[in-house]
């Protein structure tokens, strides 16, 4: 039932959704300018709001870098992957607002790959010191 | 007067072993007003390394993640490698699968009363849970070498068969825990000195733990059932009778986590001991070459390792060593709560609470 649902949302949002190829969920692919928006959606929906929000990384890709979201339905264990991907000029919206733990997982991810995200705190170095 | 304390990389917590960081603490007449928490002073970019070494040597690598729960790591990796190769694993590794991270469990556990009690001042209790822990340590260094049980899971399989002897040594080492966890139990409920210090401190509501991303005993402990050997079972949970604990006092508090843990020792201790009589003969693993390249695509993984929900992401190009590897680590989200749980609570009362998360600081780093 909640596939549905996300299928509704993805094609409201015009991302392009498909099946995991090994394991059992979904991979959405969106444009940075619905990012944030979405993941508001998802949560303000009352059948999609057991999706919470496990990884978020990024890897390098060839316009800069490929930004993902891991996320679980507590229920059955469904994996749901929201991909998007940017150039290292963009900056995308910050997630702390449907999930306040994202903040770190920003901060991590502004370091490993030197992607903006609004709210990050750039003079701040979790991993990477500057004094080490 | 507003009095800053600063606490250098370590000092915080000398007896942690589970890595160095940098805690600063503001307080107003004994009351903690601002945290400030620094962490990545033990970062070894394992990550990065995984991307330069093939699936055999990433999963011995990978245990270093949490060294305190190493069997879980391997765990995990070897499982999302499994998916994504579609690596058989046989029914016996299985179930010497679920004894070894259940054992790592116990172990883990006992590390945490260890520590915590040392906090508290009761050095008996912190003694008697180390030596005990010991039992663990040779068990596994019986079993794989190593006495923190690294590399202990493979990919498709367990490191070497399960002899009879050792399943022997195990059922022993059990029996011991069982007795010793009766009387730290009744330690923990009957003396008022241990009680009081802990009982209604760092407080975790349910809302705070699905606010905070907080999980496994932590969560569990504040009344929040999220366990996902029996919500996603691997491994041979899925075969294996869920172990309720029971806990009557599940209020979200210090004292709440400790007896939590404790029960959940016993919890593994039956979980164990089921496995022992369930075990099938037979092969232990189909291993896989150095040169083992699984298909292009990507899996990732959770696993319930003893301080929460513990994950690996591996992406594969079809070559022999990842694209791409990522762990989610429980200690991660925890180290964050810390700063938001010290808050408002007394200056006495931060290392026990900090220790009551049971984070682990190598997790953090990464």
């Amino acid at each position: 039932m909640p596939q549905a649902k996300l299928h509704a949302l993805a094609a409201e949002f015009k991302g392009k959704i498909e099946p995991l190829q090994f394991q059992k969920g979904l991979r959405v692919l969106l444009h940075r300018d619905q990012w944030r928006d979405f993941f508001v959606a998802l949560h303000a929906e009352e059948s999609l709001r057991a999706y919470q929000l496990r990884m978020l990384t990024a890897k390098k890709s060839n316009v800069g870098a490929v930004v993902f979201a891991e996320l679980c339905f507590a229920p059955s264990g469904d994996r749901f992957v929201v991909l998007c991907e940017l150039s290292l000029a963009d900056t995308l919206p910050s997630l702390t607002d449907v999930w306040s733990y994202a903040d770190w997982m920003e901060q991590e991810i502004f370091e490993m790959y030197g992607i903006r995200v609004a709210g990050v705190n750039k003079e701040k170095r979790m991993f990477l010191k500057f004094k080490i | 007067m507003n009095t800053a304390i600063f606490h250098t990389p370590g000092l915080l917590s000398g007896s942690r072993h589970g890595g160095p960081f940098s805690l600063e603490m503001k307080e107003d007449g004994g009351v903690i007003t601002g945290v400030a928490l620094e962490t990545g002073y033990t970062h070894r970019g394992i990550e990065r390394c995984l991307q330069e070494l093939n699936y055999y040597q990433g999963l011995l690598f990978c245990d270093r993640v949490d060294f305190l729960s190493a069997p879980a790591c391997n765990a995990a990796f070897a499982l999302a490698v499994e998916a994504l190769g579609g690596v058989e694993v046989p029914d016996r590794a299985q179930y010497v699968r679920v004894i070894l991270l259940e054992l790592s469990r116990i172990s883990s556990h006992l590390f945490f009363l260890f520590q915590l009690t040392k906090d508290l001042g009761a050095a008996n209790i912190s003694c008697f849970a180390v030596r005990e822990r010991e039992l663990y340590n040779d068990l596994f260094e019986l079993y794989c070498g190593s006495r923190l049980g690294f590399g202990a899971i493979r990919i498709g399989g367990v490191v070497e068969n399960a002899t009879d002897g050792f399943l022997y040594r195990i059922e022993n080492a059990l029996l011991s825990t069982e007795t010793f966890l009766a009387e730290i139990k009744d330690s923990f409920t009957h003396n008022p000195i241990l009680r009081n210090r802990l009982e209604g401190i760092g407080l975790i509501t349910k809302e705070s733990v699905v606010k905070h991303g907080i999980t496994g005993p932590n969560a569990r402990a504040s009344g929040v059932d999220l366990d996902l050997r029996w919500s996603s079972p691997y491994a041979a949970y899925s075969r294996m009778r869920h172990e309720l604990v029971q806990l009557e006092y599940a209020t979200g508090d210090a004292y709440a986590r400790v007896l939590y843990r404790l029960e959940e020792i016993r919890a593994s201790i039956l979980l164990v001991k089921r496995a022992l009589e369930k075990i099938p003969s037979g092969n232990h693993c189909n291993p896989v070459s150095m040169d083992f390249a699984p298909p292009q695509g990507d899996a990732c993984v959770f696993v319930e390792s003893p301080r929460g929900q513990f994950g690996v992401y591996i992406e594969s190009d079809g070559s022999s060593r990842p694209l791409r590897a990522k762990f989610a680590t429980p200690s991660f989200l925890h180290m964050r709560y810390a700063a938001t749980l010290l808050l408002e609570e007394r200056v006495e009362d931060a290392f026990i609470l900090f220790d009551s998360l049971d984070v682990s600081v190598s997790e953090v780093d990464r």
